[in-house]
């Protein structure tokens, strides 16, 4: 998968691939296929980003709890990918919120938020964040300079 | 009384978290609206051509595979001009698993832009709050 890159757009871009086949019989990518969509790049935030500035817990256990995105243009396939830009909005003793918007040069496709919560899977309910991962959360809601 | 549309549960849907994926639940509701709109309007074309505008979603409770289904119920929160509003919920007898409001905008597909919902569509619209 392509490496999340730090531009001056966003705290995290995520350049995303289509596929043929997300789009259905309208010719525009299909409304749930925007969902895997983000769902790859905040894999990519939390699972590839973290771990390379030395925070792998977030890579586990983050459970999406709230999710509200607006389609603003439709969108066809084509070879070129997507590029899913975001940043962290809020940071909260258990849970945080992202903010997405999918763009490319053309148009600006989608925005979503959504709120994630950190689980311990063994224990079975939410657990704080730890002081690494909210500094790390911290540092992707602020533009880089 | 609202809408009511039974899924049968693929063990597919479950992600390498041993859960049925949140990207799942929305195509549940998909085919719920679907059914919805198309039995709602007797027939008439608001299933095929309407547009989402935006989903809300929430998740309230993991669900694991199982054979029996669950179901998605459905109500008509407001019917505007040319766009309406749903309101979702996956959910079996015990637990609400997943809401989500939805606010759809119907569609002419000849013209490629928005068109006003008929009075037959908000009367039959109107029925399922």
């Amino acid at each position: 998968m392509n490496p999340a890159t730090v531009t001056v757009e966003a705290p995290h871009v995520f350049h995303c691939p289509l596929r043929w086949s997300d789009m259905d019989t309208a010719g525009h990518v299909h409304n749930v296929q925007h969902l895997r969509y983000l769902e790859e790049a905040r894999i990519d935030m939390l699972c590839v980003l973290a771990p390379k500035h030395g925070v792998s817990t977030l890579a586990a256990g983050m459970v999406v709890a709230q999710l509200d995105i607006e389609y603003l243009r439709p969108l066809a396939y084509r070879p070129d990918p997507v590029r899913i830009e975001s940043r962290v909005t809020r940071v909260g003793n258990s849970s945080f919120d992202l903010a997405h918007d999918i763009v490319d040069g053309e148009a600006h496709y989608a925005h979503a938020t959504s709120t994630i919560v950190a689980f311990d899977v063994t224990a079975g309910r939410s657990r704080p964040l730890t002081g690494d991962e909210r500094a790390l959360l911290t540092e992707l809601g602020e533009q880089p300079t | 009384m609202p809408h009511q549309y039974p899924i049968q549960l693929r063990r597919a849907d479950m992600d390498a978290y041993g859960h049925v994926n949140n990207v799942v639940y929305l195509s549940y509701v998909d085919e719920a609206r679907q059914d919805m709109l198309t039995s709602a309007t007797g027939g008439g074309d608001l299933g095929e051509n309407v547009v989402v505008a935006k989903h809300a979603i929430s998740y309230l409770s993991p669900l694991v595979y199982r054979p029996e289904r669950v179901r998605v119920d459905t109500v008509v929160r407001h019917v505007g001009d040319s766009s309406f509003t749903l309101a979702h919920e996956v959910r079996d007898d015990e637990t609400s698993y997943c809401r989500v409001e939805s606010v759809l905008v119907a569609f002419d597909p000849v013209a490629g832009v928005s068109r006003a919902i008929t009075e037959p569509e908000r009367s039959a619209l109107s029925g399922l709050t």
